[in-house]
């Protein structure tokens, strides 16, 4: 099959959804298929930009390219999900989050502008309207699909998929650190976490792995750290390679991993493959569809103290995060993560 | 907290307007259906100025603002908006600036809001320019030549400038949708499509009888009374010559109530008639004085010409009383019918005034008569709750409405983005057309 | 009852409907409008709420490269330091200069090692130079004239011919880069001026809310209060922020610091407020909670911003010393060297004394002193406090040197010995008659300089004077020469300079005297010639810079 996963790019920035992507894109030609992926730049602002972007997608006629018909579009991200395709599948990755469980919200900017409201209700109608067009919908999580039942009523399947080069995650002698992998950003949390580090009884200490967007936040958490008087008790490794990646999971005692009502989160996935225990907060979305409390991780209240005594547990017992972290791995292992799976649902 | 407690529908709705004790009738009607709406609704007061009346505290939040620092978030979390503009730019610039930014509703006091407009650039902003620019953009060059004469001359005319170029699409034109009081608004603007357009005629402050039943009515002399911000579209110099002209003008008593513009003008004309023993006036009266006097009177005169196209709070506050009045022939007052008022024809005004002071003379029940009539339509017509229900019902729609306006904005940048490479071609617009609609028309809808 | 278009039945209002070919006219009519103002046209229009940018703080024009390969010399010639050096490699070899080759070329111009036509000529005749074939008019005579002075043998005559032949350049040159310093500071007080305007609305938006809260709220005197004294403390910090274009990151931080104490105070204060207050004022005070909390944030940003714009626009423009606000002053070991020094280069005792008889008359009109000490800093070998004496004059000096203040107890003269700006600090506000500082300023960093301008003019009573004498650097030999046979010397001070920082800080009748011409020195002859090479080698070698505090 000729497939064209169709997706956005904000130019010069990649994460997580353009990995996803990727994973995808081979996949289907592991399978045999002809796939490539079309991304459509993407700016959100000025809000009534995100309107224009939108009725762009819609104006793109991809049903066939020179002649040759494209037989399947799997829509993953908005507004590229929007393009027409007669045969089309949406794997929604999130829809546009400061139009629905982010619009009141710290994080949001949408509603900082006088035309956001139009714009919220707009984008809403859109997604309403037009994602049903799709013949199958599928979600990137549960938390994902939840939130499509809850702001558009449409009724979606959650569908995970396994991390980036999963087999080659490992476990490996414990050392006297947890480790916490993320973007360097304010969904992320990192802030709570230093502030938690001031709150120990024991001497933890956090390795912070990942960079920030921009550099002054960097500098914030560093001089947060210092503020709290843990900063010898935290090291920030900045960009570190994948390999790096895999032996600081596999020598931590434990991951942590607090965002804000994260979609999916491949973090908490790689800790599980890793045997490592998950130390999570109630309110941090996907890490919850995975992590169960005080049998492959930690889960409480997004506040310090909460996150403090979660860490010193996680210390004074190695045996039973060791414990818990295999037991994560079964748990991995229970989901039945792969990529032949969903290439068998996307085109079933 | 009081009425803040009954969230029946959870609506949510900020509203703009001046409020008690700013000396315009806008305050008035805010104040006025505020009970009302309050009951079904959670609404935020939001002013620009530092002092209110307390007493609003009891009904809505009241929120302080300035134009240039508005909490859009505060604002995006409600329903909807509803910004009252009217002619005077003291009272409305904050609140027209605001609705250039967040799209709501615009309930228009005015319909001709040239004054407003011509007063805002050219007094508050001193930038004349600005004022020629707008008057180029909505009427063209004819807009710029008048205007121009206009700013040049040294005394303009205001009132042909307004029937001219009234400048309300200014005001309009980034609304979800526009509130009009009189009909002759409303059959001027229904055609619009990029915005709702809704006709509800001014709420009463009240719709029970307003007449003091232990204040006589005089009969020897007939008490006249002319009450409110007597400038000279209250044709006080016509009503003054009918007096002088009628033979019989001992049997009147004229009562005139509120600040006059130009008083030294009006006394010498009161001695020059020989009217010092008919005439009085009282200046600015209490609202429990006006309500005595007008209680006491047996005939209103409430005469504009010309007129902004208002609707006039002062008309339903005389039916309110039962009383008969004289009203020019004009905009809202035109659309009266015979049966409650008495038309004054503007071309004829003092030979009208005087034919109806002799009629009444004739024939006082028969204009009694009128003032009941007027009682009855205020209680049918003008019910607030009637006009709440309105408001209310663009409150549930809000959602419908930004789609709307929203859609019309798309189709309008798409076609400047067009411009530039379509020649303008019927299948490129329509295609462009149907997305559009795709994306925010509702589902079922064409 | 209501008007035909809206029922109150249910239903859907028929305003609600819009087809597609309402939207398709619509586009067709948009497409057609010819030159019409679509930025003005209404719709969803969005610019965010954004602080309106600050005008950017620029010191040096832009540099604009040349379609056509060819530049004068002076194009070139007009900028300065890095930025010199950037928009030379762009004009001639076309590109950027690398780290190590900027760096490179701006040791050597620094150190003086060649001058700005060497590092022309030497890109423009480099191989990669020659390639680029880029024609930079009026650049090769100046050029072979620099080879040639470089050559051993013949090399000192060319260099002394070419420096008699360009004295009457090197002279403006001097002014040119007076002038230079001169505008640089113009421009960094512009800029200070156009953003202390918006720091005062900052503090005006803090007492708006202030006014609002005790309005509203009884309960709230005590918060405003404490709005009160955020509004001072913000005042403060105003202040020291705009001694900022100086400052180093020890002081940045610090302030930074301030504003976190304020925030955290103010929030403390907020929530033991709230918990005893009803749902109605929580409402009010969390709006004002977040305004300002948005006024602190964007005084921060703004903070930070300016900060980074100074920084790199002190990297890219001359170098001003950097400043060390406090540095540590517990070594005497080379007092007795600098006394010294003084009595080599200052002259007699007498002579000194003579020569500060100038300044009587002005103390004479300063009624400020008939009941307030003057003080003078620097105080030095105590002439100036002699003759003081000599004239009943209330003074005493301040100084650091323990010789000299040794010297001037044993003559009966009093002297504290202090930091001078420590010193004025613990005094009470508007309790001195006159400063007066000699030969001190050109010591100073300039933001201690400034720093000691505010705490003077802090501590004159109304109507008090300041007075300070610094060599003048109009004059070429001082400015060249003799400056810096003081070691401790910091840099020349034009009086251009001074009076403006005197304006600055809000003195007034500011007036400068030019002093002591080198009178023995002059060459003899009339004319224009001899006018002005007397007036630049021998013209006044100090000036005396005088300002007062208003009166009510």
């Amino acid at each position: 099959m000729r497939i064209l996963i169709t997706t956005v790019q904000v130019p010069f920035i990649r994460g997580g959804a353009e990995i996803h992507a990727e994973g995808l894109r081979n996949a289907l030609c592991e399978f045999g298929h002809e796939a490539e992926i079309l991304a459509i730049p993407f700016k959100w602002y000025p809000p009534e930009r995100i309107l224009d972007h939108m009725l762009a997608c819609q104006l793109l006629d991809i049903s066939e390219v020179a002649g040759t018909r494209v037989d399947l579009v799997i829509g993953l991200k908005f507004p590229s999900y929007l393009i027409p395709h007669p045969n089309k599948v949406l794997w929604i990755l999130h829809q546009h989050r400061t139009a629905y469980e982010l619009w009141d919200h710290p994080l949001s900017d949408l509603v900082y502008y006088p035309n956001g409201t139009e714009v919220r209700d707009v984008i809403r109608q859109a997604d309403r309207k037009l994602i049903p067009r799709a013949k199958a919908i599928f979600a990137n999580s549960r938390n994902v699909a939840e939130r499509l039942k809850k702001f558009c009523g449409i009724d979606s399947t959650p569908l995970y998929h396994p991390p980036p080069n999963a087999e080659r995650y490992y476990c490996s002698t414990v050392e006297d650190f947890l480790f916490f992998p993320s973007r360097l950003c304010i969904p992320k949390r990192q802030e709570l976490v230093i502030e938690a580090l001031a709150q120990t009884q024991n001497s933890v200490r956090v390795l912070f792995a990942g960079v920030s967007d921009q550099p002054s936040y960097a500098n914030k958490l560093m001089s947060l750290a210092r503020k709290f008087k843990v900063h010898d008790r935290v090291e920030w490794l900045g960009p570190i390679s994948a390999d790096e990646m895999r032996h600081r999971y596999a020598n931590s005692i434990g991951v942590i991993y607090p965002p804000t009502d994260e979609d999916y989160g491949y973090v908490t996935l790689e800790a599980m493959l890793s045997s490592k225990p998950v130390v999570t907060c109630n309110d941090s979305g996907g890490p919850l569809e995975f992590v169960l409390d005080h049998k492959t991780g930690l889960i409480t209240e997004p506040t310090p103290d909460a996150l403090a005594a979660a860490f010193d547990l996680l210390w004074e017992n190695r045996a039973e995060a060791k414990a818990w972290g295999e037991m994560g791995r079964v748990r991995y292992e229970s989901f039945n993560l792969s990529w032949e799976h969903v290439v068998n649902k996307l085109l079933a | 907290m009081g009425a803040r407690g009954k969230q029946v529908t959870g609506m949510k709705i900020n509203w703009f307007s001046p409020l008690p004790p700013a000396t315009t009738g806008i305050a008035n009607y805010t104040q006025g259906i505020l009970p009302a709406l309050t009951t079904q609704a959670d609404v935020t007061l939001w002013t620009d100025r530092t002092g209110w009346d307390p007493t609003l505290e009891k009904y809505a939040w009241i929120r302080h603002y300035d134009p240039d620092r508005m909490d859009w978030v505060e604002l995006n979390r409600a329903d909807l908006s509803f910004y009252n503009l009217g002619n005077n730019h003291l009272f409305h610039a904050a609140i027209w600036q605001v609705s250039r930014r967040a799209a709501g509703i615009v309930v228009l006091h005015d319909f001709r809001l040239h004054d407003f407009f011509e007063c805002l650039y050219r007094v508050q902003w001193r930038d004349a320019d600005a004022y020629l620019a707008q008057m180029e953009r909505q009427y063209g060059e004819e807009g710029l030549r008048a205007a121009t004469e206009f700013v040049n001359a040294r005394k303009g005319d205001y009132d042909l400038m307004a029937q001219r170029f009234p400048l309300t699409p200014l005001a309009l034109e980034n609304s979800l949708g526009t509130v009009v009081h009189t009909r002759e608004a409303f059959e001027e603007l229904k055609t619009a499509k990029r915005f709702a357009v809704v006709y509800a005629p001014l709420p009463a402050a009240t719709l029970v009888s307003q007449r003091s039943l232990s204040v006589n009515r005089a009969s020897n002399p007939y008490g006249l009374i002319i009450f409110g911000h007597i400038g000279r579209n209250r044709r006080l110099d016509a009503v003054l010559k009918a007096l002088s002209e009628l033979p019989n003008r001992d049997r009147f008593r004229l009562d005139i109530y509120g600040k006059i513009d130009d008083e030294k003008t009006l006394r010498q004309r009161v001695q020059t008639l020989r009217l010092e023993d008919i005439v009085t006036a009282h200046g600015y009266a209490p609202a429990a004085k006006l309500e005595q006097a007008l209680s006491a009177a047996s005939l209103a005169i409430n005469l504009r010409y010309p007129t902004m196209g208002e609707a006039s709070a002062s008309q339903l506050e005389i039916w309110s009383h039962a009383l008969p009045t004289l009203v020019t022939k004009v905009g809202w007052y035109a659309s009266l019918s015979e049966e409650t008022v008495a038309h004054v024809r503007p071309e004829h005004e003092v030979e009208d005034i005087r034919h109806y002071l002799e009629s009444f003379l004739a024939d006082p029940d028969r204009f009694a008569r009128m003032g009941e009539r007027g009682l009855s339509l205020l209680q049918q017509q003008h019910d607030p709750d009637a006009y709440v229900a309105t408001i209310l019902s663009l409150v549930s729609n809000a959602r419908q409405l930004r789609l709307r306006k929203a859609a019309y904005d798309m189709a309008r940048r798409a076609g400047v983005l067009m411009r530039a490479w379509a020649p303008n071609s019927d299948d490129a617009s329509r295609s462009v057309a149907e997305k559009i609609h795709a994306m925010t028309a509702e589902p079922g809808s064409l | 009852m209501i008007g035909s278009s809206v029922g109150r039945s249910m239903g859907k209002p028929e305003y609600l409907q819009f087809d597609i070919d309402d939207l398709a006219a619509v586009i067709r009519e948009s497409i057609a409008k010819q030159n019409h103002d679509d930025n003005t046209a209404p719709g969803i229009v969005s610019s965010p709420e954004q602080l309106q940018a600050s005008p950017e703080l620029k010191l040096q024009p832009e540099f604009e490269p040349r379609s056509n390969n060819r530049y004068h010399i002076n194009d070139l010639l007009r900028y300065h330091d890095r930025a010199f050096v950037q928009n030379a490699y762009r004009a001639i070899l076309k590109r950027s200069p690398d780290a190590t080759e900027q760096a490179r070329a701006l040791t050597i111009l620094r150190g003086g090692r060649l001058n700005k036509i060497d590092l022309l000529s030497s890109l423009r005749f480099s191989t990669e130079g020659k390639a680029k074939g880029v024609q930079v008019d009026g650049l090769s005579l100046p050029a072979f004239v620099r080879r040639l002075g470089r050559v051993p043998l013949i090399g000192y005559l060319i260099r002394l011919a070419i420096t008699l032949v360009r004295l009457p350049n090197v002279i403006r040159d001097q002014r040119q880069f007076d002038n230079y310093v001169v505008s640089q500071n113009q421009l960094i007080a512009d800029f200070i001026n156009t953003i202390t305007p918006r720091m005062s609305e900052y503090g005006a938006r803090v007492s708006q809310l202030e006014t609002t809260t005790s309005k509203q709220l009884e309960v709230s005197q005590t918060m405003t209060r404490e709005l009160r004294a955020i509004a001072e403390e913000l005042k403060v910090i105003r202040e020291q922020y705009e001694l900022l274009e100086h400052t180093n990151n020890a002081h940045f931080d610090n302030l930074e610091q301030q504003l976190k104490t304020l925030e955290i105070r103010f929030d403390k204060n907020v929530q033991t407020r709230m918990e005893k207050e009803g749902a109605a004022r929580q409402y009010e005070i969390l709006k004002q909670q977040q305004l300002i909390k948005a006024t602190t944030e964007d005084l921060r940003a703004e903070i930070e911003r300016v900060y980074l714009q100074l920084k790199h626009d002190r990297a890219t423009s001359v170098d001003l010393p950097m400043p060390k606000v406090h540095a540590s002053t517990e070594t005497h070991r080379l007092d007795a060297m600098y006394v010294a020094l003084e009595d080599r280069f200052r002259g007699s005792h007498e002579e000194v004394k003579q020569r500060f008889e100038v300044y009587l008359p002005y103390l004479k009109q300063t009624k400020a002193l008939l009941d307030a000490p003057l003080i003078d800093v620097g105080s030095g070998r105590g002439e100036w406090l002699e003759l003081l004496k000599e004239q009943d004059i209330k003074a005493y000096g301040i100084e650091r040197n323990r010789i000299a203040i040794a010297r001037c107890r044993a003559r009966g003269l009093e002297v504290i010995e202090d930091d001078a700006i420590v010193h004025l600090q613990g005094i009470a506000a508007e309790g001195v008659g006159a400063v007066t500082g000699f030969h001190i300023i050109e010591h100073l960093p300039l933001d201690t300089l400034v720093h000691l301008l505010d705490q003077v003019m802090r501590v004159l009573r109304p109507g008090g004077l300041l007075i300070f004498e610094t060599p003048n650097p109009e004059n070429v030999v001082v400015g060249s020469n003799f400056f810096y046979l003081d070691p401790t010397h910091r840099h020349p001070l034009p009086s251009q300079l001074m009076q403006f920082l005197f304006e600055y800080r809000g003195f007034h009748r500011v007036e400068v005297i030019n002093l002591h011409p080198w009178d023995s020195g002059r060459v003899a002859g009339e004319g224009e010639l001899a006018e002005r090479f007397n007036g630049y080698f021998f013209g006044p070698m100090d000036y005396a810079i005088l300002g007062w505090k208003v009166e009510p």
